[in-house]
């Protein structure tokens, strides 16, 4: 189960529901996995800051609680991307389900 | 830049997880790094934990700074060194075919102090383009310092036979040099190449599996690059001066690598430029 792989792709799809900064996108992955997922949190923002470089999301800043924060929003590219990988990922856990036998 | 915030701890880990951004990104990215930081305790406190603890239970979510280095380190460089070593691999390609020799001493009477210093200009242009590939890498310090001291004795080992020695001649390597200035020269150029292509290669290994694309093309290309002479010295000790073997590794190494890693510098110096002025 190659969670920290698929990082990228679940901080594309929480940004999808709009945008978030760093904190609260990892929360949000925390809760949307049910707790599965322990990645070691300052290790998001080299992901963020990647997918920020590669045109997916985009940085602004903002004052939330108070403090001006960095936050993401998803860019069209992005969410082209997120369309692509969520219906690789989609075929590809059908076509793992389909040999183990079990149900999706 | 201690002392930016008033956690002792959590500024020893930003040091620790910043090391090597660009200078002008550090601030930024300490100031998110603190924010989330700041974010984790405040949920804690909110869960009537005490302050010192939640402090050090957030600094543990956190986790190990050099994974956050490493990940960092692949992702923001500086532009300009970039643009430079794309340039220098491209100058390097140039003295690989003697064109500079060609272009300044047409009637081939070069001098010793001319080769010295030719020889001299190549190794630094690849310390440089070393040097900047080792950006891409966090950690393996024992193997950077082990290519880059290797690359200083190959110089300096290169300078005492052009000066002192006759290698294009009778005596390619150390087994047959002819007095004691010739054998240090030997001893240092030849263990040079061997200390610096084995670094590169241990080097290149240990950055494969990179998430980064770029790092892995570039991990592959250091492997050959660092191959690629090791191979040389091998058959030259071996077998003697072939210059077949010369010319397969020298096609090698220079058509193909220097013109990749070339590449992989000028898409990185473009894309790094492409940073929002306001963010960056």
């Amino acid at each position: 189960m190659n969670i920290k792989g698929n990082l990228p792709l679940l901080i594309l799809h929480v940004l999808s529901t709009g945008p978030r900064h760093g904190y609260t996108i990892l929360k949000d992955i925390k809760q949307g996995s049910e707790g599965v997922l322990r990645a070691s949190e300052g290790t998001l923002y080299p992901i963020l800051h990647d997918l920020e470089q590669r045109g997916l999301i985009e940085a602004f800043e903002e004052t939330v609680n108070g403090r001006l924060r960095r936050c993401y929003r998803l860019t069209e590219s992005g969410q082209r991307e997120l369309a692509r990988q969520t219906a690789e990922w989609q075929r590809f856990s059908h076509a793992v389900n389909l040999l183990l036998g079990g149900a999706s | 830049m201690t002392g930016s915030t008033p956690y002792a701890n959590l500024d020893r880990w930003l040091d620790q997880a910043t090391r090597g951004v660009p200078r002008r990104r550090v601030d930024s990215i300490r100031a998110e790094l603190t924010a989330h930081f700041e974010d984790t305790t405040a949920d804690l406190l909110e869960q009537g934990i005490p302050p010192a603890t939640a402090q050090q239970r957030a600094l543990a979510a956190l986790g190990d700074p050099q994974a956050v280095a490493r990940g960092f380190n692949g992702v923001h460089h500086s532009p300009h060194h970039y643009l430079v070593a794309a340039l220098a691999c491209l100058l390097l390609l140039l003295e690989n075919f003697d064109l500079p020799q060609r272009f300044l001493m047409p009637d081939g009477t070069g001098g010793s102090i001319f080769y010295a210093a030719d020889h001299a200009l190549t190794t630094l242009l690849t310390f440089y383009v070393v040097l900047v590939m080792g950006r891409l890498v966090v950690g393996h310090h024992a193997a950077k310092k082990i290519v880059l001291g290797g690359l200083l004795a190959n110089l300096v080992g290169a300078a005492i036979l052009d000066l002192v020695g006759d290698t294009w001649a009778t005596v390619p390597t150390l087994l047959k040099a002819s007095n004691g200035a010739e054998g240090l020269g030997f001893l240092l150029r030849d263990g040079g190449i061997l200390a610096s292509s084995a670094g590169l290669v241990v080097l290149g290994v240990g950055v494969l599996p990179a998430l980064n694309p770029r790092a892995k093309g570039l991990a592959i290309a250091v492997i050959i690059e660092g191959m690629a002479p090791l191979l040389y010295l091998i058959t030259l000790y071996l077998d003697g001066r072939n210059f077949l073997y010369f010319f397969l590794l020298l096609a090698l190494n220079t058509m193909i690598l220097l013109p990749a890693i070339s590449l992989v510098f000028m898409r990185a110096w473009i894309s790094s430029r492409h940073l929002p002025a306001q963010l960056a």
